[in-house]
């Protein structure tokens, strides 16, 4: 690894810390000047390696109850469905699948009742959506919200 | 059906007495840990928007002392509410490959199987769900042979797991990135 790399790897792990630390603190901790890293993050944020961003804990912000939805969909409403899926502020996560289903997405909502509903009326109505299973979710053991997917 | 508040959180603490260490202590019709009032919200709505806005300007915008602000995201930092972070695309670390697994689970305690997944570097986040399969992890792989040797060398080396049964994103079309599992400090 050259050492812009290793500088981009200290920079990316103090922001992983703490996000709102500033250039200058961060210039001072690695020794390098406040310019150097404001051109490095530069970077890294154009070249889409990393993005900044808040994240919340859905429990701590009233939304209690998500699962994971598998839809077996009609093979050529699949994408058309995914689309719609992505447009639903409930669907966090959609993907088309190799595998019994043909589409999955996580759902998270303020509630089981809200859950439900979403799943009822949204998705089990759209035109193409076949069938759907449904896991719930109880407790996420892990979850690295550090490693993402940047468009 | 619904359980009495009183019992789940009985149950939620004996549950927790062997769990592993970062486990959150979330149950899930219980209510939120924490309680955040419409400051914090403000604050939480105005880092969304652009998360580096700093203290002093966050406290003119909602008329408090800088001091407030800053305390007000120790604050929900240190209880698990609300981060700001550097997130790094999967990509770039040479992830190409996606799949969910459903880990079925036998003989063995659910929370001791999914703690030993958790230890995985390349499964990114480990679920537990009601009924079977009792856990849905999230695998990374470089290639498919890399894929593969993961699931069967280092989920298929996990004591408790009957069967392993994946599904395989050909593309993503959604992927937040603005929520998760905060563990409170």
């Amino acid at each position: 690894m050259n050492d812009s790399a290793k500088l981009d790897d200290k920079i990316f792990e103090l922001l992983r810390d703490d996000g709102r630390i500033s250039n200058r603190e961060i210039g001072r901790i690695l020794n390098v000047s406040e310019a150097t890293v404001r051109n490095r993050i530069r970077n890294l944020k154009e070249s889409k390696v990393m993005r900044l961003g808040i994240v919340t804990n859905p429990r701590a912000m009233g939304l209690a109850a998500s699962a994971f939805v598998r839809i077996n969909a009609d093979p050529s409403a699949s994408r058309r469905v995914c689309e719609m899926l992505a447009l639903m502020t409930e669907c966090n996560f959609v993907a088309l699948t190799l595998g019994h289903y043909e589409i999955i997405t996580f759902v998270t909502t303020s509630s089981r009742d809200a859950l439900r509903s979403v799943i009822d009326n949204k998705i089990i109505a759209m035109a193409g959506v076949r069938d759907v299973d449904v896991r719930e979710l109880v407790e996420a053991v892990k979850h690295r919200y550090d490693l993402v997917r940047i468009k | 059906m619904r359980e009495a508040p009183a019992e789940l959180d009985a149950r939620m603490k004996r549950k927790n007495l062997n769990a592993p260490t970062r486990t959150p202590e979330i149950a899930l019709a219980a209510p939120a840990q924490t309680s955040i009032d419409s400051l914090d919200l403000k604050i939480i709505d105005a880092l969304r928007a652009e998360c580096q806005l700093s203290n002093k300007e966050l406290a003119l915008r909602f008329r408090v002392a800088e001091s407030t602000i800053a305390g007000r995201i120790r604050t929900m930092r240190e209880k698990g509410v609300m981060k700001v972070v550097a997130q790094r695309d999967v990509r770039s670390l040479g992830y190409e490959f996606f799949c969910l697994a459903d880990i079925h689970v036998a003989g063995r305690s659910v929370k001791l199987v999914a703690a030993d997944l958790a230890k995985i570097e390349e499964i990114t986040s480990v679920s537990l769900l009601l009924g079977s399969p009792a856990i849905i992890v999230q695998v990374n792989g470089r290639d498919r042979k890399h894929l593969l040797q993961v699931l069967e060398e280092e989920i298929g080396r996990v004591r408790g797991i009957t069967t392993i049964e994946t599904t395989l994103a050909l593309e993503i079309v959604k992927f937040d990135s603005d929520y998760g599992e905060l563990f409170s400090q």
